[in-house]
């Protein structure tokens, strides 16, 4: 700045000038003192999960005791609990060197190679299983087997081989013949082999175990009723998918304007079942009622009353002969 | 002139001139107004600032609140996942003292007692039951009593309330005083800003038996409220009109009881959004929000309460989900609140305290 410029700056300039220096120094210094201040104050420290200390300690656990094959085979499954497939694969290895029978071990070998993607490497620990115990005393209250056939099974559906799934889930079920996931398989793998009345009925009979909270059976159902052209049930069963994500009011809607075609009987039942669900049994027991009263013989209708304690009306196409 | 001010006025020159081309030095007129009338705006603006500095800053040391809780700005917002206090077995019930800084929780597993944390997650002490009382003890619920910092623990399993300071140290064992009340089975406590000490007493198994307490600071039954109406409750928090809001547990609804004894069903049972399944833990904060913990749903339901008790609480939204990890929960049961902008969730089965901000 040349001294005739500076010259030409009157005091009132200069005070401005000052002011405006300082009150940029202190906002500038008080921004970063709040900013301290505010960080140190609401600042949380990290803390662990849940999953993370269990791995700690069970890490902990197998440093101390390298040889508990127990323990290795937990840290391997603490280790899928977090998706670390290739670590888990890398205990439930170690346990089978010492033990290749191990059961747990097999399993949850498998279960990583699955998750993780590889399912021809995924079929041979689970075959392994099978192959060990299919012929022993307990078989048929296996559990472990079971689960090594509903794997293979889901292994199955994956690689778009029904017929395989079929006759694995069909083992599964014969250990646990109330196994909804199991019987949700093997409608996937019907509608894989085109037998979508089938797959329906296997959908249904899953659902009798699990009504509420589960979507993706009535979602396959609701495909399967679109590709055999009936269109009232598919709105049933896409309404049931509705009420099971949580769109209550849109469901019942939906089911409400079912109630006189012919997917009366299994929208009243869905009626009944939402107004279970909201527990409003006066209402849920008039529902079965009704479809009862359409469908005499549903069983699902005598089911639901007989859980509410409720004796079913007397029809007319029900009443005996004297 | 020395070389710092040349160059500070260089500054102010550079300042001034960043909008306007350069001017040969020549060619500056003695008095520029243009340039004074900028600068002098500049100024105001930054004074402007420095006020609404000190403003914040005065606010945020009056409240130690996140900024998302200045005034003005929307509060019916869902909070954030912050982190969780550990070694805890079973933790059923959760209050914090009136200035935030100690937390207390109930553990019902392991070896049950209540635990005292700092506001980062320590274990800075414990509330043990007298050792005069050889009974097994069971807390459940607990409350601070906000006019003097006093703990307030309700056992259900020994049938008592008992009564620490804020730093953990045994008091008393609360002396109900009336017919009636000679032996309690305490769920839910509160203490209301007068000292008035609400207990919900489940004596039996029979909802018929079910009620809410109301006693004097020194243990006199006031009254009781809900009588006949209530099935199981749990949670009491007190509002700022004198009502009180009860989460009436095994109904699965959330009431608010007026000053004169009318029971009225604020939220209900449903599916729909914001209906409850079973309600549990209950809190209140300054900004009129109430948590509710739904624990067979897994999270909890933030509703903003009108400004009338009465009326319907406009509901927010929830948060949490069935699970084990962070943001998580697992059977929750208890809630509370503090002044900052925090709100604590037993995490029962999870064995934790969960703790949400804003």
């Amino acid at each position: 700045m040349s001294p005739h410029r500076l010259a030409a700056i009157d005091p009132s300039d200069r005070t401005t000038a000052l002011v405006l220096r300082i009150g940029a120094a202190a906002l500038v210094i008080g921004l970063l003192a709040f900013g301290l201040l505010y960080y140190t104050d609401q600042h949380v420290a990290s803390v662990p999960s849940i999953l993370e200390r269990q791995i700690a300690l069970t890490e902990a656990a197998v440093r101390k005791s390298p040889n508990d094959l127990q323990v290795r085979t937990q840290l391997g499954e603490v280790y899928e609990q977090a998706a670390r497939h290739d670590d888990a694969v890398v205990q439930f290895d170690q346990v089978l060197k010492v033990a290749p029978n191990s059961k747990d071990a097999l399993i949850g070998k498998g279960f990583a190679l699955m998750t993780k993607g590889d399912l021809d490497k995924a079929v041979v620990p689970f075959t392994t299983i099978v192959s060990a115990t299919r012929k022993g005393e307990f078989a048929g209250a296996d559990s472990q087997l079971g689960a090594a056939y509903y794997y293979l099974g889901v292994i199955a559906v994956k690689q778009k081989k029904p017929d395989v799934a079929l006759s694995q889930l069909g083992h599964a079920l014969k250990i646990e013949p109330t196994d909804s996931d199991a019987m949700y398989q093997v409608g996937l793998a019907q509608l894989q082999k085109g037998v979508p009345v089938a797959a329906i009925a296997t959908f249904r009979n899953a659902l009798r175990f699990v009504p509420t909270g589960w979507c993706e059976p009535y979602q396959q159902m609701q495909a399967a009723y679109t590709s055999l052209k009936q269109p009232e049930m598919a709105t049933y069963a896409s309404a049931m998918a509705g009420f099971c994500g949580g769109r209550v009011n849109e469901a019942t809607t939906s089911l409400t304007t079912l109630t006189a075609g012919p997917a009366a009987a299994d929208a009243m039942l869905g009626l009944g079942l939402i107004a279970e669900t909201t527990h409003d049994t006066k209402a849920a027991a008039a529902w079965y009622q009704k479809a009862l009263a359409k469908e005499p013989k549903n069983v699902a209708a005598t089911s639901a009353l007989a859980a509410l304690g409720v004796k079913p009306a007397a029809h007319p196409g029900t009443a005996k002969k004297k | 002139m020395s070389d710092q001010t040349q160059s500070s006025t260089d500054l102010l020159d550079l300042l001034d001139d960043m909008s306007a081309p350069p001017t040969p030095p020549a060619t500056v007129p003695p008095v520029d107004p243009a340039r004074r009338r900028r600068r002098r705006i500049i100024l105001a603006v930054v004074l402007a600032l420095l006020v609404l500095l000190v403003g914040l800053f005065t606010w945020y040391l009056l409240n130690r609140k996140p900024l998302s809780e200045l005034p003005g700005l929307n509060d019916a917002q869902v909070p954030t996942y912050k982190t969780s206090f550990y070694d805890v077995s079973r933790p059923l019930g959760v209050a914090v003292s009136p200035d935030g800084s100690r937390i207390y929780a109930t553990q019902s597993g392991a070896t049950p007692t209540t635990f005292v944390f700092d506001r980062d997650g320590t274990k800075v002490g414990e509330l043990k039951p007298p050792t005069t009382q050889k009974t097994l003890h069971v807390p459940v619920y607990v409350a601070v009593d906000p006019t003097n910092g006093d703990v307030y623990v309700g056992d259900r399993a020994a049938g008592k309330v008992y009564v620490y300071d804020a730093n953990g140290t045994y008091l008393r064992t609360f002396e109900p005083k009336g017919v009636g009340v000679e032996q309690l089975s305490p769920l839910g406590l509160a203490v209301g800003p007068d000292g008035t000490v609400y207990v919900a007493d489940v004596l039996s198994a029979k909802p018929a038996d079910h009620r809410i307490l109301v006693f004097a600071h020194d243990g006199t039954l006031r009254t009781v409220l809900g009588k006949g109406v209530l099935n199981y409750p749990n949670a009491i928090v007190v509002g700022t009109h004198g009502e009180i809001y009860v989460s009436d547990s095994n109904n699965g609804r959330v009431v608010v009881i007026d000053q004169t004894g009318k029971v009225s069903t604020l939220i209900a049972r449903g599916v729909g959004d914001g209906d409850l399944g079973l309600p549990r833990g209950l809190a209140l904060d300054d900004q009129g929000r109430m948590f509710v913990v739904d624990t067979t749903d897994h999270m909890v339901r933030l509703f903003t309460l009108a400004a009338s008790p009465t009326t319907h609480p406009a509901y927010v939204g929830s948060f949490g989900d069935e699970g084990h990890d962070d943001g998580k929960f697992t059977f929750p049961n208890g809630a509370a609140t503090d002044t900052r902008g925090r709100v604590y969730v037993a995490d029962r089965e999870n064995n934790r305290i969960e703790v949400w901000g804003y």
